[in-house]
């Protein structure tokens, strides 16, 4: 998937850039806050973490973003981030994995790296690593001076900087920037938003629905107009779109459909207000636009989202659950009676859930991650439209 | 459960931006110029246009629709109605709603290229300018700004300047960035004198409540306007400003008769007809003073159109209906019949009618029913056409999307906005004097911030600039939706405070009466007035004083947007003078023109620099306390160690109580035994009125727990490693050092350790020195002051000294020292020297220092002479964490060793990260050596201390124990004997150093822990009885 989408990407006039390498799906520490540990041995690595970088450097990658993760099965447990590893950088994907375009580091504000060695130092061994741009150092001049003087003092071999600008100077001529730099603004309505591509975005928002649980087969919706329907959204305060579109969709079905906004700080309405409206409806659908932010170090759902998904239960409320964002919050609320996951709250997602659950769409995904204890990979209940249900 | 995701950055750009970058120079501005006649091929073409259209084109010609202004692609299913407008339609014009700069001009030239005649654009750039419709975009959920045109304070604050000047420049530069998007025609000034408080829909979007004002400012703004290329209407004709009703949903009545209307009202048109306006914009007001009980609307009465504007004002400029849309219009006669009905009135365009064929078609059968005249329709026709003419659209109708940036939102636009909303700011009442507020003198500020709740810009800017004004600062955000613990805890806040400022973002729209606040706000803001020092702060409507008859100060900033957010914040501190005046009376107090003045009276010195960049990022929500990080590390039951759960919660009280008596903003601590953690808490807030909670991975300045934490660690492993001898003289490693004195010459390592070296406690050398180099200098001329080893004296240029042997010994500076062999190994990756500023969001305050840095003191080491070192020195310069800290009193306590695991295995296990293998420190019998008491002479042990009375580990750990403290409200205290640690940390120095409060926190923390211990008797130590 990977190795394709980089190559739409580069058939298409820009660089592709695969990350965060050597892999970063395996922890369960956000990389802004401090330095996470892959304790994969290498054998694992070649055959999971390494295996999408291998494909993507075979189909001609572009550019590969390094992970703020320490690998001691690469670096000999020096404790070292890939970031900052020559073992990694250099000796595995330059060396083994023969990868010849840009490296970049991730964000070099990042905490596991900065917060250790100090932003200049760090920068001078990312590049002593291999790296050929070093990303959003927290001084830039700073950076420059530390890289400057490693290089005055022999720390770095100049030829090492040349490598780098001379990659670098090579992208920006495949990009033709020597040519033309700047952009025509006019061109922009042209290709930018066209009916053409959003198309495309529903498409694949639609295709990529996946149900994983359906109790007593509650999907299809019936979509009966006189019923009494509640839709609970719980997002951010200031995600002020959520559940925008899917209840405008909603609604066009169901002209009696409440709607309840829950935030951070208006949680407690749940436990009373909300479940008394709970209690005179037919059904309840919950989204939960959770998800996961960088720095925050948590993808948690509040618990008094997962307590009302399961007092739903308890008082046998036909319910359930579309996540708009992360795929595991099942795991808050095993019991709940069907489980629909729309990866992001984006206007298209929303769309295409709502349409779903109606039973316009047929629901055809499969999760593409384990959900320890709920679905393996490749589970998803198929279920086709409403029309071909009843053979309308 | 995965936890990560990166978000793209715009990296890149930034480094590889920063490398080239050419510097421009300020463009020079060409102002689009608008002729007063035509030249003969203009005449030609107005004709030859007009010829060339049929019936059905002329009428199509007549008609502006509103369209909105966000990107689209022209290829997308959403321009298909805007194509069919013009193309099929052929419609005159169109009005673009709100939107960027950028899609205005995308979608306009889109338009415009497609339309057979040229479009007239015009647009609502009213209230605030280029503000109202091109800026005030923010991506959500984060909030982060769009950017845009200029926003200006509402057309209100004019008044309240009363400058001429000033309406002048605002309608220049409104016109010039209308011009640079497309626009020609500024639906603006509005003209309508807001004599009704009750307005609903005109209210600050008026001049003020004076007819000359008005009249005065609305025809200097038409000359601005001119002046800046753009076409102007006066609105709403016949006067708009006497009503209750919003015409958007009802048909709104002005009683007033002609004699009136001639003194009031239409003085402001009149002299916008004098002066010029190219157009004049009907309102939708039922008249029955002037044309008598159940008239028509005024747009759609020829008596009012034709009669009184034409023929008595002889206005020959293009008159315009307001929209035809609205519920006043529609509702009475359909849509088509009210286009009919306007145009026999006298009206040229129809604004909006929204269903375009079905107005056009009116129209059009009205004409070949005779209803209307073919001239009639033709002379309005030929008036749209000539202004189409006078712009030069026949020959260029559309705009370069390049220079948009050149000209919209640029900077010397957006420096004339800002002044015009300083000079707005108008303070009504203050019977106190509260104003100017010096911020050392505030005291604890409680902020109220009503908005609705979904105004998120509202207090955006006034909240932060507050917040780098005042330290102790607590803000609370009300809204429609919040209950009564929300009003509970604003009152009990209340109650903390020293001073309130209640900033209310209240429609200016909502009325003038005590029903513009809830009764729940009223009682909050009633009980602060009467107990308190308050200012309420008006963003929004003017009248907000009717509804809190008794509050002592009152100041209006008339807008909501950031532009007038700021200038209420400069005035309240005096950083800009208060000048403004009244233009609109508040009965039964004030009058217009009544405002005092305040001067400037200082310059804003920031006193935090809040930069809190996961909140800036839009990455942390300030509001649900949600900002700090890092994973949960899991207690053990108390039970599992043999401590009573119950009795410990007592540290939870006694913490709370003290922050509650401001021993500190905030604290963290963290006890254990047994190698396990039974409690790691945060208490309050990282710097009063940060909003910010203190959690156990905040981090905090050691001060001189860095002594012990570090330096002492260090000397602990080269000693273990036979690097360092302990009775070999100082000058053995320093031969520098003495400077040839002979008693320096025989200072020992013990004797820093032990602080018996003769050495001052410390000098003040950070008024004159800066860097290492110069403090070696200074200690190695520095005498002692008593006889080495001859009695104990506590000294901070002793343990500087013992790092710099060590640095010698090593070859490293201590921090890459520590780091490499201390906090590196041990996973204590919050623990270091000179955190970055990107860590500040996380770090406690320490003191506003006004005597050297003239800062709040806030991710740099507090301690004067490590600052003035570089931040690495052997006395303090140390930040960490709680949860650090506790991975090293459990090594403390293991005989140096900090077992191998995982975060989260085990609960109570220190482990903030995972630590592959057992990290075997420190010698057990150099650990016992240096953290024993040396003898009886003092408490002191090697570098650690012990118990003594009064010590700061309370009077019941065990004489086994050993600790340090630090200068800003943090200590260690580690009990072998009873295997317990308890550590504090709180930033005790948070505003000011005048605060004791801590010492006995400290030692009632430490007590109270170790009488939670239930599997062993525990009993006071024998000294401290």
């Amino acid at each position: 998937m990977g190795a394709a989408f980089g190559r739409g990407v580069q058939d298409h006039g820009a660089i592709a850039t695969g990350k965060h390498f050597p892999g970063h799906g395996d922890t369960g520490v956000d990389s802004h806050l401090e330095l996470p540990v892959i304790e994969a041995s290498r054998q694992r690595m070649d055959s999971v973490e390494l295996r999408p970088f291998q494909a993507a450097i075979d189909a001609g990658m572009g550019a590969m973003m390094t992970a703020h993760i320490t690998v001691p099965a690469v670096n000999g447990g020096n404790g070292d981030a890939a970031t900052l590893s020559p073992a990694v950088l250099t000796g595995l994907l330059r060396g083994e994995m023969a990868f010849k375009g840009l490296v970049f580091t991730d964000a070099m504000d990042m905490r596991a790296v900065a917060g250790r060695l100090g932003a200049g130092e760090a920068s001078v061994r990312a590049v002593e690593a291999g790296a050929d741009v070093i990303l959003m150092p927290p001084s830039v001049p700073g950076a420059l001076k530390a890289i400057l003087d490693a290089v005055c003092e022999g720390r770095i071999p100049e030829e090492r900087i040349d490598d780098a600008v001379l990659r670098l100077l090579e992208a920006k001529e495949s990009l033709g920037l020597h040519e033309e730099r700047t952009v025509d603004l006019t061109e922009i309505p042209r290709r930018v938003g066209t009916p053409a591509h959003t198309q495309v975005a529903d498409e694949i928002a639609e295709k990529s629905l996946v149900l994983l649980r359906n109790g007593n087969n509650l999907l299809p919706l019936l979509g009966t107009s006189t019923a009494r329907v509640l839709s609970v959204n719980y997002r951010r305060t200031s995600d002020v779109l959520a559940g925008r579109y899917f209840n405008r969709r909603l609604r066009q079905t169901y002209p009696r459909l409440a709607t309840v906004d829950v935030d951070p700080s208006s949680l407690s309405q749940l436990s009373d207000e909300v479940l008394a409206r709970a209690r005179r409806s037919a059904l309840v659908v919950v989204s939960t636009y959770v998800t996961a932010v960088s720095y925050s170090g948590s993808v948690a759902l509040p618990e008094e989202v997962s307590e009302f998904v399961q007092a739903l239960g308890d008082l046998g409320i036909p319910h359930m659950v579309i996540s708009f964002g992360n795929p595991y919050l099942i795991t808050e609320f095993p019991e709940v009676q069907a489980y629909l996951l729309a990866w992001s709250g984006a206007e298209a997602s929303q769309r295409a859930a709502a349409r779903a659950i109606l039973g316009e769409l047929e629901i055809q995904g499969r999760t593409p991650t384990r959900i320890p204890g709920f679905a393996e990979i490749g589970d998803g209940i198929r279920l086709p439209r409403k029309e071909a249900l009843t053979g309308g | 459960m995965r936890k990560y995701t990166h978000v793209p950055s715009l990296a890149a750009v930034v480094v590889l931006a920063s490398c080239g970058g050419t510097g421009t120079g300020e463009p020079a501005v060409p102002t689009a110029a608008i002729r007063r006649t035509l030249d003969e091929p203009a005449r030609a073409w107005v004709e030859e246009t007009l010829d060339s259209l049929t019936l059905r084109e002329r009428v199509g010609q007549l008609v502006i629709e509103w369209i909105p202004g966000g990107y689209v692609s022209p290829s997308a299913p959403e321009f298909e109605p805007l194509e069919r407008w013009v193309v099929e339609d052929g419609i005159g014009g169109v009005s673009p709603s709100i939107g960027l700069p950028h899609s205005y001009v995308a979608k306009l030239n889109a338009l415009q290229e497609l339309a057979p005649v040229p479009l007239l654009v015009g647009a609502d750039f009213e209230n605030g300018g280029p503000g109202m419709r091109i800026n005030g975009a923010y991506a959500l959920p984060s909030m982060l700004p769009q950017g845009g045109g200029t926003a200006f304070p509402p057309t209100m604050a004019f008044g309240a300047i009363g400058d001429e000047r000033f309406a002048y420049e605002y309608g220049r530069i409104t016109a010039v960035e209308a011009r640079a998007v497309g626009v020609h025609f500024l639906f603006a000034p509005v003209l309508d004198v807001n004599s009704n408080p009750d307005n609903p829909v005109i209210a600050t979007r008026s001049f003020g409540a004076d007819p000359e004002l008005v009249a005065r400012l609305g025809a200097a703004f038409i000359r601005g306007a001119r002046d800046g290329g753009a076409l102007t209407t006066g609105k709403h004709f016949p006067g708009h400003g006497d009503t209750s009703v919003d015409s958007h949903v009802g048909l709104p009545v002005v009683e007033a008769d002609r004699e009136r209307l001639e003194r009031v009202e239409l003085l402001p048109f009149r002299r916008a007809i004098a002066e010029g306006v190219d157009a004049i914009m009907t309102a939708h007001v039922q008249m029955p003073g002037l044309l008598g009980a159940g008239s028509p609307p005024a747009t759609l009465a020829p008596e009012v159109l034709t009669g009184l504007l034409r023929e008595d004002m002889g206005f020959d400029g293009l008159l315009f209906t307001d929209a035809m849309t609205m519920g006043a219009i529609t509702e009475a006669f359909g849509i088509g019949e009210a286009c009919v009905r306007a145009l026999e009135a006298g009206a040229d365009v129809l604004l909006s009618p929204k269903e375009v064929p079905t107005a056009v078609d009116a129209v059009v059968a009205a004409v070949e029913s005779g209803r209307l005249t073919r001239e009639r329709v033709d002379a309005s026709v030929r008036r749209i056409l000539t202004l189409k003419a006078r712009l030069g659209l026949q020959r260029s109708r559309t705009t370069s999307l390049q220079r948009v940036a050149e000209v919209v939102g640029s900077g010397p636009h957006l420096a004339f906005a800002d002044s015009a909303a300083v000079r707005s700011v108008t303070l009504v009442r203050d019977e106190e004097r509260q104003l100017p507020m010096r911020s050392e003198a505030v005291g604890r500020l409680l902020h109220i911030r009503y908005a609705r709740s979904n105004a998120l810009w509202a207090g955006r800017a006034f909240g932060a600039a507050l917040s780098e004004r005042v330290l102790a600062l607590r803000t609370l955000t009300l809204d429609e939706r919040s209950d009564s613990s929300a009003y509970a805890e604003a009152a009990a806040a209340l109650d903390q405070a020293d001073r309130v400022i209640v900033s209310a973002y209240i429609r200016p729209s909502a009325g003038s009466g005590p029903e513009l606040a809830s009764e729940r706000l009223r009682t909050l803001v009633d009980s602060a007035v009467a107990t308190k020092p308050a200012v309420l702060i008006s963003f929004g409507n003017p009248y907000l004083l009717s509804a809190f008859p008794a509050v002592g100060s009152y100041l209006v900033a008339w807008g909501d947007r950031e532009v007038s957010q700021r200038a209420a914040l400069r005035a309240l501190f005096g950083e800009e003078a208060i000048s403004g005046r009244l233009p609109i009376p508040l009965p039964p107090y004030y009058d217009v023109g009544h405002g005092l003045d305040r001067p400037k009276v200082a310059d804003f010195a920031p006193r935090v620099a809040v930069e809190d960049p996961l909140v800036a990022a839009g990455i942390a929500d300030r509001a649900s306390r949600r900002s700090d990080a890092g994973r949960i590390q899991p207690l053990a039951p108390a039970e599992t160690v043999g401590m009573s759960a119950t009795a410990l919660a007592r540290v939870d009280d006694l913490i709370r109580a003290a922050l509650a008596d401001s021993a500190a903003s905030g604290a963290a601590v963290s006890v254990g035994r047994h190698g396990r953690l039974v409690k790691l808490e945060g208490y309050g807030e990282l710097a009063w009125g940060s909003g910010r909670p203190v959690t156990p991975t905040s981090i905090f300045d050691l001060a001189s727990v860095s002594k012990v934490v570090g330096t002492t660690t260090a000397a602990m492993i080269l000693v273990q490693e036979g690097r360092l001898d302990l009775d070999a003289p100082v000058v053995t490693y320093l031969p520098w050092w003495s400077r040839g004195d002979a008693r320096k010459e025989q200072v020992t390592v013990r004797q820093l350790l032990l602080h018996r070296s003769g050495l001052p406690p410390f000098r003040r050398w950070f008024f004159d020195l800066e860097g290492v180099q110069a403090y070696k200098d200074a200690a190695a001329d520095e005498p002692l002051e008593y006889e080495p080893g001859a009695r104990t004296a506590y000294s901070d240029i002793g343990v500087m000294t013992l790092a710099w042997i060590m640095e010698e010994v090593t070859q490293l500076t201590l921090d890459q020292f520590l780091e490499e062999r201390v906090f590196g190994p041990l996973g204590m990756m919050e623990t270091g020297y000179r955190p970055s500023a990107a860590l500040k969001a996380r770090i406690a305050a320490t003191e506003m220092d006004t005597v050297w840095r003239h800062e709040m003191v806030w991710g740099r080491v507090h301690d004067e002479n490590a600052d003035a070192m570089g931040g690495v020195a052997g006395h303090a310069g140390l930040f960490s964490t709680a949860t650090d800290l506790s991975v090293f009193a459990r090594m403390m306590l293991n005989d140096g060793v900090a077992p191998a695991c995982v975060p989260g295995d085990v609960p109570g296990e220190p482990c903030p990260v995972a630590r592959p293998d057992d990290v075997d420190l420190l010698d057990p019998a150099v650990l016992a050596m240096f953290t024993r008491r040396y003898d009886e002479t003092s408490s002191r042990a090697l570098g650690w201390d012990t118990p003594s009375e009064r010590s700061s580990g309370g009077d019941w750990v065990t004489s086994s124990a050993f600790g340090h403290t630090g200068y800003t409200g943090t200590s260690i205290w580690m009990d072998p004997e009873l295997d317990l640690w308890v550590i504090l940390l709180t930033n005790r120095v948070h505003p000011t150093r005048d605060n004791q409060k801590h010492v006995p926190l400290r030692r009632a923390v430490a007590d109270a822990a170790v009488q939670a211990i239930a599997d062993r008797p525990v009993r006071r130590r024998e000294d401290a009885r």
